[in-house]
């Protein structure tokens, strides 16, 4: 892997915190409000100013992985201007709340809503820089891989996956980042929530294996890492299953575990009375594991080389 | 708490052996009744602040409230704020609403309800908080103690004193959050080992008062499976009944030893739209009024049904008067009083 691909990488990787964090905290703002939304207008800017950056980021992963330079253009063109609309018209929604007296400052943060003010000035720069700076950005930022060729219902099925389980492994992983703010070793129950932090932590180790398995490939043979992905694929989808039975099993002895440790984070569970967090922990992996085994077998399948599209950058 | 329950019971046949009062047990408080006054409570319920309240109107709102209040009932005594204070929300929010309250440096009590701990905040740190030191008015000290073994955190009972004679108790119980069934929730209940200790708690007071019971009141958040008695022979006193009730689904034993133990009355909130108050072999059964337009309330002529309620318990009498005060959140004018006088004759 070059040095400019593993920068790349790692880029993406510290978007993917800071996102998931930002993520974190704009769906515990929707969340305040998604009993008839009576503050929308007030919270709307709060949680879609936070989920910017994880729009930053989806832009920032098209963009180092389209198979060809005129896509990488398109994206660019596109989300710049996404970027200067979206984030100006969230600054001018706050600074319509600041004068309405509805922010109080340090309230929901240290520094609210100057928190929110900079991600949305951060956008619209960024925006304004892309539509000037086009041609300098495609040649700074490197292709992290090229997609392989990959039969049609592979590439909606896992881009659709993908949004899914980005929003929910940004999500974990930004909570048990959290976890200072709510965790309490003393509880006589907290030993039983080792699995599901690991399932947070391990959502995204398995999201990052999968980008840096890409980005390694970049200048490999792919036949026989796709064979190294299917083992890897197997084992973690092995531990995937053992850690949801530990998850269940400990829920049949302990029934008051999950809520007594973890409600602060799980706020959707409770307000619809259903076991939504643990479910998304189990079988996102799962399904993820198995679309990737049955579409990395899919790749073997139909061609012993796989076609790469254009000369890599 | 077990432990030193154990020692009480054990210790009972050399304690009835003195011509002293019995010691109370763990998480009782006392307090005293002035004068020849009735003992005012104030109730709030639901106030639910979260990341979309406005801090500093919520904030005028209830400071209003408690004004309307003392102004209306002479002196109030103890606000008994009974569960779902907070939704998602962090700890300055959290900080900022308990602050509120001891700034009106009148005695307050607490039951925790079902969003409670929906915030960015373990239990242990919310139980630290509304018990730490720097509230002094809060009655909540032994309370939060983890190592016992009566389930929830804010089950205590406050003895009103006037001289040495205990003339009424107040409970406060934990109906704690959530039951966690397979794949789903249910709200939950008052559960056996709490009962337990309510009707120790409430024959100790029986001793101590030379074998007459102690008329009590109790508060806490999530309303028992019983109140679905009040459709079948349920006299209704009055109030507002806009959503179906919703208790857990699981029954407890509470009710039938509440009444068994002259207990008076149960308050409660937790259904937003809901401020009804019935009567039922001698037990006042009342949903508090939402103090705050958060989440969800219902509306009376146009007008959110926000407010309190205000109980007073009358001196050497097991009666008490109540009063739902309707407050415009908007205005916080006084749009409607409810006035029950004696309900529980």
């Amino acid at each position: 892997m070059s040095k400019k691909t593993l920068i790349a990488f790692l880029a993406e990787i510290a978007l993917y915190i800071i996102a998931g964090l930002a993520f974190y905290q704009g769906f515990h703002y929707f969340m305040a409000d998604v009993d008839g939304f009576k503050h929308i207008l007030k919270v709307g800017p709060m949680f879609l100013s936070c989920f910017m950056l994880t729009y930053l980021l989806f832009a920032y992963y098209y963009l180092t992985h389209q198979p060809n330079e005129e896509k990488r253009a398109k994206t660019l063109r596109f989300n710049g201007f996404g970027f200067i609309v979206l984030g100006g018209l969230l600054l001018v929604l706050i600074i319509v709340n600041i004068i309405l007296g509805n922010y109080e400052f340090g309230y929901n943060s240290l520094i609210f809503p100057v928190d929110l003010i900079l991600i949305d000035v951060v956008m619209v720069a960024l925006g304004v820089l892309i539509t000037l700076k086009k041609a300098w950005i495609l040649e700074k930022i490197p292709v992290i891989c090229r997609e392989y060729s990959k039969p049609k219902w592979v590439v909606i099925v896992g881009r659709t996956l993908g949004f899914i389980y980005v929003w929910v492994a940004e999500y974990f992983l930004a909570a048990l980042l959290m976890a200072p703010t709510y965790i309490d070793v003393t509880t006589p129950t907290f030993g039983h929530t080792v699995p599901l932090y690991v399932l947070m932590v391990f959502m995204s180790l398995i999201l990052f294996w999968h980008e840096f398995y890409l980005a390694w490939n970049k200048e490999k043979e792919m036949k026989q890492d796709v064979v190294l992905a299917i083992r890897i694929i197997g084992l973690c989808f092995a531990t995937t299953i053992g850690l949801a039975v530990l998850v269940i099993d400990l829920a049949i002895g302990h029934t008051y575990y999950i809520s007594h440790n973890l409600q602060c984070i799980l706020p959707i569970d409770y307000m619809i009375s259903k076991n939504i967090g643990p479910r998304l922990l189990t079988l996102c992996p799962m399904i993820a594991l198995w679309f990737n085994f049955v579409a990395s077998t899919t790749c073997i399948a139909k061609s012993n080389k796989p076609k790469e599209t254009e000369p890599l950058s | 708490m077990k432990n030193k329950r154990f020692a009480i019971i054990a210790l009972m046949p050399l304690l009835f052996s003195c011509s002293g009062p019995l010691a109370s047990a763990a998480h009782v408080i006392e307090m005293n009744a002035s004068g020849d006054e009735d003992f005012n409570v104030l109730q709030f319920t639901d106030i639910h602040w979260n990341y979309s309240t406005n801090i500093k109107e919520a904030s005028a709102f209830l400071t209003n409230t408690v004004n309307v209040a003392k102004a209306r009932a002479g002196h109030i005594d103890l606000i008994e704020i009974t569960g779902d204070s907070l939704l998602v929300a962090n700890k300055k929010i959290a900080t900022t609403l308990y602050d509120l309250v001891e700034s009106w440096e009148i005695p307050w009590a607490f039951t925790f309800g079902n969003h409670d701990y929906e915030g960015e905040w373990s239990e242990a740190w919310m139980n630290n908080l509304v018990s730490s030191s720097k509230y002094k008015h809060a009655i909540l000290p032994e309370a939060v103690n983890k190592e016992d073994d009566v389930d929830g955190f804010s089950n205590y009972v406050i003895n009103v004193k006037r001289g040495t004679k205990v003339e009424w108790q107040i409970y406060n119980i934990d109906t704690h959050n959530l039951v966690e069934e397979f794949g789903s929730y249910d709200y939950d209940f008052i559960h056996e080992n709490q009962v337990q200790w309510y009707e120790e708690e409430a024959q100790l007071a029986k001793q101590n008062n030379g074998g007459t019971s102690v008329p009590s009141i109790a508060f806490f958040h999530i309303p028992p499976t019983d109140i679905y008695d009040f459709e079948k022979d349920g006299t209704l006193v009055g109030g507002i009944k806009d959503e179906k009730f919703c208790p857990g689904e699981h029954a407890s034993e509470f009710v039938k030893v509440a009444k068994e133990n002259n207990c008076r009355g149960m308050f409660f909130g937790h259904d937003h739209s809901n401020d009804i108050v019935w009567k039922k072999d001698n037990i006042v059964f009342g949903y508090g009024v939402k103090a705050n337009t958060e989440l969800y309330s219902t509306e009376k002529d146009g007008i959110d049904i926000t407010g309190c309620a205000i109980l007073s318990l009358h001196k050497d009498s097991d009666k008490f008067d109540l009063e739902h005060l309707i407050i415009d959140y908007d205005t916080k004018q006084v749009s409607e009083t409810l006035t029950w006088k004696e309900i529980n004759l």
